[in-house]
């Protein structure tokens, strides 16, 4: 039994791993949304900039109504889990825990953070885990610093992110799950709506009297009644998908202490040479108030 | 991340300031007169 035994997880973000080098295919696309099809908003907060060798939080926001319960594997409603990948620029990475403080520690909370692979510390995991305690996850993130990684410089760089809520609607192998709708495969007439032991058995009468029958499993349910007459690709069930997936990207500057103490250097100029050619008015003033003239 | 945030004070300072200047420069706006 699976309260005994309890079986690992498997864990959704591990099919993205196992299938795709990289999780942001070269038209943007993050692979989630391969088998996740419904849209549904995802959000994130970074810092606007961050300087080097320092952790920071990076927040990814999956909303969704917590009174909402999706169907399971075997047709069961259940509670919605959510899961996130965080692409990060090139040498940021997950903060190790000796620099992550207790204050941010208690933000992140339980949450197991994965690489998506050994060669891509940048890209950050994580799921699946139970939505309704995690809408909001808190990935703690340290900076490079440039001074140390040759191949790190200075600048602005983008941020891609894609949270999932809920089941999906294919598996890796291309199969349907119970998380969709079903349709009709030929048009035809409704024969007869049989539940069966994993579900429903939908029959189709065609117009040359032959029939064919479209198994439904547990989760949808029908929405067609015998004698209806439906078209091929016609939805013969609801929609029981309540979840979905959604993407989002953003910048992140990695900026250097020595630029700002430049720039704060250059205000400092701006203003003395402000101060002094309004005492070179006043003097030129008083020198006209004189009527001097040389 | 102080001296970032420093570094934005900073930037509404110096334009804050310049309109001070051009405000001494001119004597004031004429709001007051004494």
């Amino acid at each position: 039994a699976d309260w005994l035994q309890p079986q690992a997880a498997a864990a959704y973000p591990f099919w993205a791993q196992e299938n795709y080098a990289s999780p942001r295919e070269a038209t943007g696309k993050i692979v989630c949304a391969n088998c996740h099809l419904a849209k549904k908003p995802t959000e994130v907060e970074v810092p606007h900039s961050v300087l080097p060798d320092t952790v920071f939080k990076a927040v990814v926001k999956i909303p969704y109504d917590r009174s909402s319960q999706q169907v399971l594997g075997d047709g069961s409603k259940g509670g919605l889990n959510v899961g996130a990948v965080l692409m990060l620029p090139d040498g940021f990475k997950l903060a190790p825990e000796d620099r992550i403080s207790e204050e941010l520690k208690e933000e992140i909370g339980n949450v197991y953070f994965t690489n998506y692979s050994a060669d891509q510390e940048n890209i950050i995991l994580v799921g699946p885990l139970p939505g309704d305690d995690h809408q909001e996850i808190v990935f703690p993130v340290l900076s490079p610093d440039p001074a140390k990684d040759k191949n790190v410089f200075f600048g602005k760089y983008q941020i891609h992110v894609g949270g999932n809520r809920g089941r999906g609607q294919v598996y890796p192998t291309g199969q349907k799950s119970n998380n969709g709708v079903y349709t009709a495969s030929a048009a035809g007439v409704i024969d007869a709506v049989t539940e069966t032991a994993s579900g429903y058995d939908i029959v189709i009468r065609k117009a040359d009297g032959s029939t064919v029958t479209d198994a439904v499993p547990a989760g949808p349910s029908p929405i067609v009644a015998v004698g209806s007459e439906v078209a091929a690709g016609a939805a013969l069930t609801n929609d029981p998908n309540v979840g979905g997936f959604g993407q989002i990207d953003t910048e992140i500057v990695l900026q250097s202490s020595n630029r700002v103490l430049g720039v704060i250097a250059f205000f400092f100029a701006v203003m003395l040479a402000q101060i002094m050619l309004v005492l070179k008015k006043k003097q030129v003033e008083k020198v006209q108030a004189a009527e001097l003239n040389f | 991340m102080e001296l970032l945030t420093f570094g934005w004070a900073a930037l509404l300072a110096v334009f804050t300031f310049s309109l001070a200047m051009v405000v001494w420069g001119r004597n004031g706006d004429g709001s007051i007169g004494f």
